[in-house]
């Protein structure tokens, strides 16, 4: 079947038969599956928590495995596709043949890379069964409105503390820092005269300050950010619902429960607490890990002695994360992306460096190679007191100059013109980031202070209104990057495919 | 040049008269100029049963010429025009003159016409510029002067060179190795030339029954011979359909059975009757190409002489001396003898054999009769008057 199916690829789809894309593409997706079932079978609800974010689960030996997987079917895919040539033993009549190639090419060792990448995906499928979208939404409310009444810290329940995430805070209060020890050299700073005034506030250290998220799940359904949280809790607080409070905490310690997070906490000893002091002060915090496994000072000992009450929240944040990170949403779907952008300039830079071997000769590869090692070690030499514009510089003139070169030198010999072709076009996937670089460069240049914050908004918006295309390219570099990836597979499917063709006919001498 | 019903009727008469082999190519190409595919199914099963009755002890003519006139009237009935051919040359080169920089050497002024459906041989020692004119027609190397023009049939005058080179053909003399099996290399390149699907199967499978690679179709490069690694190039250059075929010492490496068949199966791609070809090939077997070749370029440290066949320098006899290849162990002054009353007018010795000029009134069955009479033992001889082997021992 196999036989038949080759013999009906060579005589009627010559390029498939040739590149063997079909059969790179049935096995990756093979591997790929095995990948998947492999990372969905190695994840449990009781695990999660060992594991900081998606990227870790499996460890070192998958990135190792999956490298050698990559390597293995990347050399059994070129031991079968270097073995014909078509453009080499006879001129092709099929006048897109060779843009064909090049896009099989990529094709072929983009799902060649990557297969951790699978693993993953199927970590974060077990974790979506685990965990579905309306649950996670469910106990991250819970979390972060239970945190409320969890007080691990003072300083998160200070009144100056700045809520923004966008602001800095500048009057943050530090536990077991003593703000009256006149002996201290800050005692009379402007910051500890602010905070130790805001100390003698009655209500300094009031549960109604708490303005932290523990698990921000921005775009999914149903979540309530921070000030809906804090709604609640300030209506609970000032409504004295003790019972609403002692039911939220017992719900955040069932999530714990449910991921394995350690705890040892009393929901109703919390919940009297919230209104033990009549000002509404933290009067009691609790120890954020075990005091009784704890090997290192992290916290102080003498807050909270073994065998005191603590939740492990960073674990249960972790966790929450985990799961989060398991859903394609928000600041994800622009992670994974940009991973695909990146796993695809991988890919690009390969398929062009093949295809250079592919449509040039031999001996042009092996000159290719050796020039492009002596120029960059001479220019390497010569650039190591230079900035990175003179790098940039040097690297466009050498990509265009060899493209000029090799148009305007016909006389040169063919081996010589094949050689700047090669290096014009391994140069090309960087053109876009050098060019980014210089505009960068000009842009700081011209205007330091510009980039500097505190900087006046009518100066920032006279310098954009007077260099548009400078600011456009300095707020757009990431998005230029994407659109090069497009530039630069356009042009060697249409522009070096054609300059190839050129250099394939024309004589030698 | 025969029309193609006189083909078909030599094709018979091969057969009836045991020409076996002959025949059976003959039988093939008749059958690949109808480009008929059912003429192609029926010829490839008359290949599979000539197989086993090439293989069987009893052989039956009668039953083989049964089978043989079917299958010719399959072939008489299915398209057969015999399409007249082009009038302008396929490769023009006008004082075409190349110097290499190195080594010296200068090769021209070559001034030739290639028409379709005609051979040029390219003669001469080795290193005075066959393959280096070879790589000028196919655009290898570029020109110092003059010019090399292509007409392609079916082309726009404004096509560009690679268009023009998907009609022309180069078998090299050394071709490069291939991977796999001969006739997967094959069907790869049918199917890049628009023989897709079934057309792909019938088109490998005559080509290959066509240049007897029937038996070697499963074979790599490792495991067939020289002479046959050169059908499998003929095999490609064909199925191409080029306009202009151009090949290397195609002789080189075989022996002089393979050299004959291969000699005649140019002759018969030149003619075809529906794709008819252009060929020039350099060899050393001087005779042998002169045999299938309408014109011989003899080179010499780079310097053309032409040789029209069956006229001295092209055109209609002139005044040039009749020469006379000789091997015998009599002596320079026993053939002066001989010859004393002949119009001998020089001999020269290479060493193997003698070259005897007489003067143009003589003919070769004199210079044999005066032989004979003079009792000169003689072990080889050639009338060489209108053969371009004579320049070789200017």
């Amino acid at each position: 079947m196999l036989k038949n199916f080759n013999k009906y690829l060579l005589t009627n789809y010559p390029l498939l038969w040739n590149t063997r894309v079909v059969q790179v593409l049935a096995s990756c997706l093979v591997i790929h599956i095995l990948f998947f079932i492999a990372g969905f079978s190695s994840i449990r609800v009781s695990i999660i928590q060992k594991f900081y974010s998606v990227e870790n689960t499996g460890g070192g030996t998958l990135y190792t495995l999956s490298i050698l997987m990559s390597l293995g079917v990347i050399i059994l895919w070129l031991l079968h596709y270097l073995r014909n040539n078509a453009f080499k033993q006879f001129y092709i009549t099929d006048r897109f043949y060779l843009s064909k190639q090049f896009v099989i090419v990529f094709i072929s060792l983009y799902v060649s890379l990557g297969f951790f990448h699978s693993f993953h995906w199927g970590v974060m499928a077990k974790t979506r069964v685990i965990t579905d979208n309306r649950e996670l939404v469910q106990e991250a409310n819970t979390i972060n409105l239970a945190m409320h009444f969890i007080p691990f810290a003072k300083r998160d329940y200070f009144k100056l503390r700045v809520c923004n995430p966008e602001k800095n805070d500048l009057f943050s209060y530090e536990d077991g820092h003593d703000y009256y020890d006149s002996s201290l050299p800050d005692f009379n700073s402007h910051n500890n005269i602010i905070i130790r005034d805001a100390l003698d506030d009655s209500d300094a250290f009031a549960y109604q300050n708490y303005c932290d998220v523990a698990i921000d799940l921005d775009g999914f359904a149903g979540y309530r950010n921070t000030e809906a949280q804090a709604l609640i809790a300030d209506r609970w607080i000032r409504d004295h619902q003790e019972d609403s409070i002692r039911y939220i905490i017992s719900q955040s310690v069932e999530v714990a429960k449910k991921y394995g997070i350690p705890f040892r906490i009393h929901p109703d000893v919390l919940a009297k607490l919230v209104f033990a002091d009549k000002n509404g002060n933290v009067t009691r915090t609790i120890a954020s890990s075990d005091p009784d496994q704890r090997q290192y000072g992290i916290e102080s000992t003498n807050a909270h002695p073994p065998g005191s009450d603590f939740f492990n929240y960073s674990e249960l944040r972790s966790v929450l994360n985990f799961i989060q990170n398991s859903y394609f949403k928000g600041h994800r779907i622009a992670e994974e992306f940009d991973f695909q952008v990146f796993f695809c300039y991988i890919a690009l830079c390969f398929a062009i460096l093949l295809i250079s071997y592919r449509l040039l000769s031999r001996k042009v590869f092996l000159f290719s190679i050796i020039g492009t090692v002596v120029w960059s070690i001479l220019f390497g030499l010569i650039a190591s007191g230079t900035n990175a514009n003179t790098v940039s510089y040097t690297m466009l003139i050498i990509c265009f100059g060899s493209l000029g070169l090799s148009f305007a030198n016909n006389t040169a010999g063919k081996l010589f013109r094949g050689v700047l072709l090669n290096w014009h076009v391994w140069m090309m996937p960087f053109v876009v980031l050098m060019i980014t670089q210089l505009f960068r460069s000009y842009y700081s240049h011209l205007y330091p202070w510009n980039l500097q914050s505190g900087s006046s908004v009518a100066a920032v918006e006279l310098f954009q209104a007077t260099h548009p295309i400078s600011t456009w390219v300095y707020n757009h570099d990431e998005l230029l990057m994407k659109l090069n990836l497009l530039f630069v597979f356009l042009y060697v499917s249409f522009v070096f495919t054609r300059l190839a063709k050129r250099w394939h006919i024309s004589p030698e001498e | 040049m025969t029309t193609t019903n006189e083909r078909l009727q030599e094709v018979k008469s091969y057969f009836d008269h045991g020409d076996t082999h002959v025949g059976y190519r003959r039988l093939l190409d008749s059958a690949i100029e109808t480009q008929d595919s059912l003429v192609f199914e029926n010829t490839l099963e008359f290949c599979d049963w000539y197989d086993n009755y090439q293989l069987s002890t009893q052989k039956n003519p009668s039953a083989l010429n049964e089978k043989v006139t079917a299958l010719l009237e399959k072939i008489n009935a299915a398209d057969q025009r015999f399409l007249p051919a082009p009038e302008e040359a396929v490769i023009k080169m006008e004082g075409v003159r190349k110097t290499y920089q190195k080594g010296n050497f200068r090769l021209g002024e070559i001034n030739a016409e290639l028409f379709p459906r005609q051979i040029i041989g390219l003669v001469g020692e080795n290193g005075n510029g066959k393959t280096t004119l070879l790589r000028l027609l196919y655009g290898e190397l570029r020109p110092d002067q003059g010019t090399v023009s292509y007409h392609i049939k079916g082309l726009p005058v404004t096509s560009s060179f690679y268009d023009i080179k998907t009609r022309l053909s180069f078998i090299p003399q050394r071709p490069d190795a291939w991977y796999g099996s001969l006739k997967d290399n094959l069907q790869f390149t049918a199917t890049h030339y628009g023989y897709k699907g079934k057309d792909n199967q019938l088109w490998t499978e005559m080509i290959c029954a066509r240049m007897g690679l029937r038996a070697f179709r499963t074979y790599n490069w490792n495991r067939i011979s020289s002479g046959y690694k050169m059908r499998f190039e003929l095999a490609k250059a064909i199925i191409k359909k080029p306009q202009v075929l151009l090949l290397d010492e195609p002789l080189a490496n075989l022996d002089m059975l393979a050299q004959q068949v291969i000699l005649e199966d140019l002759r018969f791609l030149a003619e075809s009757a529906k794709m008819p070809i252009g060929i020039i090939l350099s060899s050393q077997q001087l005779y042998e190409v002169e045999k299938v070749s309408q014109q011989v370029i003899f080179l010499k440290n780079g310097q053309p002489k032409y040789q029209h066949m069956g006229t001295a320098e092209g055109g209609e006899r002139t005044e040039e001396p009749m020469v006379f290849e000789i091997e015998t162990s009599a002596s320079r002054e026993q053939l002066q003898e001989a010859f004393a009353q002949t119009g001998l007018q020089n001999i020269n010795f290479n060493g193997g054999v003698y070259l005897l000029y007489f003067k143009t009134s003589v003919s070769a069955s004199e210079v044999i009769s005066r032989l004979g009479s003079s009792g000169i033992p003689v072990k080889y001889f050639r009338d060489i008057s209108t053969s371009s082997r004579r320049f070789f021992n200017a």
